[in-house]
């Protein structure tokens, strides 16, 4: 194999964008590399890697973007050769050759300061040979006209402006006929002199070169129209902007909760237009533990220790015991506000919605919409255009296995205390406590802004959680029942009462 | 063992097709089926990966029907478990007939149990079923185990299935009996992405999405299918089907049910019944039998009224 192929650094770019991969896919690429498999083309790799490396749509529009990124473009991709100013594409990196020239001369360059910098510091201050001396020398009438410069030669080179004007400059030539009134070591001149001329005839040379290099390569393009010039880089779909907004933050909302306890969160909050603390991988992990198995149906599973038992109490076998199987019995009711306070966390509320669905976990409750505290009606859709009204809904809820979830702010966004906004809620969450096993509230404003708001004095009331990682997860392990809260005694001790 | 088998490893080409009137052991006639070279490139290497190959892509686009193809190219056995909402992932492995063995227990006791009977009833091995994926690790050749389906089971399916498929052995609890495969199995998951797959189990797996085929491909596989068929009313059908997808692509968007490969074969074989002047005057037309491609009263309204 080859091993100029930056498959590490793809397979990292993918690891921190969020692709869940092992050391183990890294190996099978290359494996499969040594068994002969992608080694084809350009083509032939990307498809190798999109097998092992990718597991949805999703993730293969990452890889396509990262791929793109480091192998560079594929070829044929972009006919519109129009778009593109030929004299933009100069030193395409594709052509070996020019990209050789182009670092020799960049080398030439770099010597031809080095003996500058070595002949300023070298030579005796009043040394007719140093820069300082023979620019003052220039701006008076010479006597001696200087030697042809090399500069025009140089101008289509690739580096624009400085270096033709310093480098040609120091050219020892203009004036030997001057001795220097004191030197110390009078060959070491010749050989300052001789070192320095060797950089500016080089770097002559490899402009040269280098013009004929593109020349040719110009007119091989011309010659071959269907070859596109390099293609701009591919566009950021919105769908990988969102992936990848989702991990910053993720990452940003860590270094958060790590340092916000001294300095005000305000200050970082709401720079850009989403906020997203708890990714969309990691909400379906949480909904994956709302589960509550029951024995419930129709008995079909062999109980083998009751059978036994009752076999050894009856003497003879007259019928097995059977049991229920288990399923999960959550239906999750998902309440979510919208409009006003919470426009900035509609994204956050639309993946919640979405990876509640995805992962199955709604069963017959479903998603509803409300603004601020809800007096008479739920809706279904986020816009508020169909209603329902809350007992129609609250009727159909299965008072055993529902569960309820409320992603609101609770008036912390804006940070102020409404008596009105908290007896509604208090209403609404009085008539809920009848109809569902548990709930929670999840609160996408941090909690050290809850103070002295609606939020803290609804806190009081019904166990309420960050819209973090860890509040996601404590939501569902309350809602599961595995979590006690101090706003949920009422709930606890009504549980005990009921058989 | 694991040597011997490892050394050559079976290579699938899809370019091995069935007779049109060759039958597989049940009796129903075998299908031809073409794969793309990606699709056939993703298969070698699930081959010598050792890895289970995860197939989605639309429903009807062939994903099932891949894993009888390869196993009639290489001539290897296939196991199929076709995945239902209520299945266990021990299911797959294994059953344990516990009621069986309570039942003979109490034939022994009265003595109406042969000696054969009796011999067996003794040993708690004898009361083991054994599921697809338990037969295809007892095999000593490759096997090639089809999940069908797996998005309709549980979400925690998956991940009961990790150490089964990662290293390929299994312990039956009731008899403590370690089982561990003799050759790897090849495996083939389809999911139709009704739920989201865990990620530990992704990892495991490689992955390859079904592309809708392109219209080269689908009349070859009209041609596989149904080598009689007048190339015009291939040509026109195919031209009427791919413009009812497009369409139809316009208004769902590409997450959507549109019409698929299955639905086109079904619309062919219905139409080619009839001689080739009548076919294309019927194709002309209204679109001919709606009810083989059109599978929603809202699609019927839409697609019709043209």
């Amino acid at each position: 194999m080859n091993p100029d192929l930056p498959l590490l650094d793809l397979f990292n770019r993918l690891r921190e964008a969020g692709v869940p991969l092992g050391i183990a896919d890294y190996q099978a690429v290359l494996r499969s590399l040594q068994g002969g498999f992608g080694v084809g083309d350009r083509e032939a790799l990307a498809r190798l890697c999109k097998t092992v490396w990718v597991r949805s749509p999703d993730e293969q529009r990452l890889f396509d973007f990262y791929f793109d990124q480091l192998f560079g473009e594929p070829p044929q991709t972009l006919p519109d050769e129009s778009s593109l100013p030929p004299a933009h594409s100069a030193p395409s990196p594709s052509n070996p050759k020019v990209r050789r020239l182009t670092q020799r001369l960049a080398l030439a360059v770099i010597s031809g300061f080095l003996w500058l910098g070595l002949s300023e510091a070298m030579l005796p201050p009043q040394s007719p040979y140093k820069l300082s001396t023979l620019l003052s020398r220039l701006f008076q009438p010479p006597p001696v006209p200087p030697s042809p410069s090399p500069s025009p030669t140089l101008s289509p080179s690739p580096f624009p402006s400085p270096f033709p004007s310093a480098s040609p400059s120091p050219s020892p030539t203009p004036a030997p006929e001057i001795s220097p009134p004191s030197e110390q070591y009078p060959w070491l001149r010749y050989v300052i002199v001789a070192i320095g001329v060797i950089p500016p005839i080089w770097v002559v040379i490899l402009a040269l070169q280098l013009n004929a290099a593109l020349k040719q390569q110009r007119h091989e393009r011309s010659h071959q129209p269907d070859r596109p010039p390099q293609a701009p880089p591919a566009p950021l779909t919105p769908q990988i902007l969102a992936d990848l907004q989702d991990e910053i933050q993720a990452a940003q909302a860590v270094r958060e909760t790590i340092s916000h306890d001294e300095e005000p969160v305000s200050s970082r909050f709401l720079l850009s237009s989403d906020y997203l603390p708890v990714t969309q991988r990691q909400m379906k992990q949480c909904w994956r533990h709302l589960r509550r198995m029951v024995r419930q149906g129709i008995p079909t599973e062999l109980d083998v220790d009751a059978t036994v038992y009752q076999i050894g109490r009856q003497g003879v076998l007259l019928s097995p015991v059977l049991l229920p199987r288990r399923v999960n019995r959550t239906e999750l009711l998902l309440l979510i506000d919208q409009d006003g306070s919470m426009v900035p966390f509609h994204s956050l509320s639309v993946r919640l919605v979405e990876t509640a669905i995805r992962g199955g976990r709604l069963g017959g409750a479903g998603v509803y919409y409300l603004h601020n505290a809800p007096s008479e009606h739920l809706y279904h859709d986020p816009l508020h255009q169909e209603a329902e009204a809350i007992q129609d809904v609250l009727g159909r809820l299965h008072p055993d296995r529902t569960v309820v979830l409320i992603f609101s702010d609770a008036g912390a966004a804006r940070g102020s205390y409404s008596s009105e906004r908290l007896e509604l809620t208090n209403e609404f969450l009085e008539r809920l406590r009848q109809s569902a096993r548990r709930m929670v509230w999840l609160n996408p404003m941090p909690r050290s802004r809850w103070d002295n708001t609606t939020a803290a004095a609804i806190a009081q009331r019904i166990p309420m959680f960050e819209a973090t990682r860890e509040g996601l997860d404590n939501a569902i392990d309350t809602l599961r029942g595995r979590l006690s809260h101090p706003a949920m005694s009422g709930q606890a001790s009504r549980e005990q009462i009921r058989p | 063992m694991f040597e011997t088998v490892t050394e050559k490893l079976p290579v699938y080409t899809g370019t091995k097709q069935p007779d049109p009137d060759e039958r597989d052991a049940n009796g129903r006639s075998r299908l031809p089926y073409l794969p793309n070279p990606e699709l056939v490139e993703a298969v070698n290497l699930a081959i010598y990966l050792e890895r289970p190959l995860l197939l989605k892509g639309e429903p009807g686009c062939g994903k099932t029907q891949l894993a009888p193809a390869v196993a009639y190219e290489l001539g290897l056995p296939l196991e199929a478990w076709y995945v239902k909402s209520t299945s266990r992932a021990r299911d797959g492995l294994y059953t344990y007939d516990a009621v069986g063995r309570l039942r003979d227990a109490q034939l022994a006791a009265s003595g109406r149990l042969s000696a054969e009977q009796l011999l067996a009833s003794e040993n708690p091995a004898s009361y083991i079923r054994w599921g697809p994926l338990g037969r295809a690790f007892l095999r000593e050749r490759r096997t090639i185990v089809l999940i069908d389906e797996i998005d309709k089971a549980d979400i925690d399916f998956p991940n009961d299935l990790l150490l089964e498929l990662d290293e390929r052995r299994f312990v039956v609890e009731e008899t403590g009996q370690e089982v561990q495969a003799i050759a790897p199995p090849i495996v083939f998951i389809t999911s139709n992405d009704e739920k989201d797959l865990p990620d530990a189990f992704l990892r495991r797996c490689l992955f390859h999405y079904v592309e809708f085929p392109k219209r080269d491909r689908l009349i070859e596989i009209i041609h596989a299918l149904f080598p009689a068929t007048p190339a015009a009313i291939v040509d026109q059908a195919i031209t009427r089907f791919e413009a009812l997808r497009e369409e139809m692509r316009k208004d769902k968007g590409e997450a959507g049910k549109k019409v698929s490969t299955s639905e086109l074969i079904d619309w062919v074989r219905v139409l080619r019944r009839y001689p080739e002047d009548e076919a294309l005057a019927k194709l002309n037309s209204k679109l001919p039998y709606p009810g083989v491609l059109l599978k929603s009263w809202e699609d019927h309204i839409r697609y019709l009224k043209k």
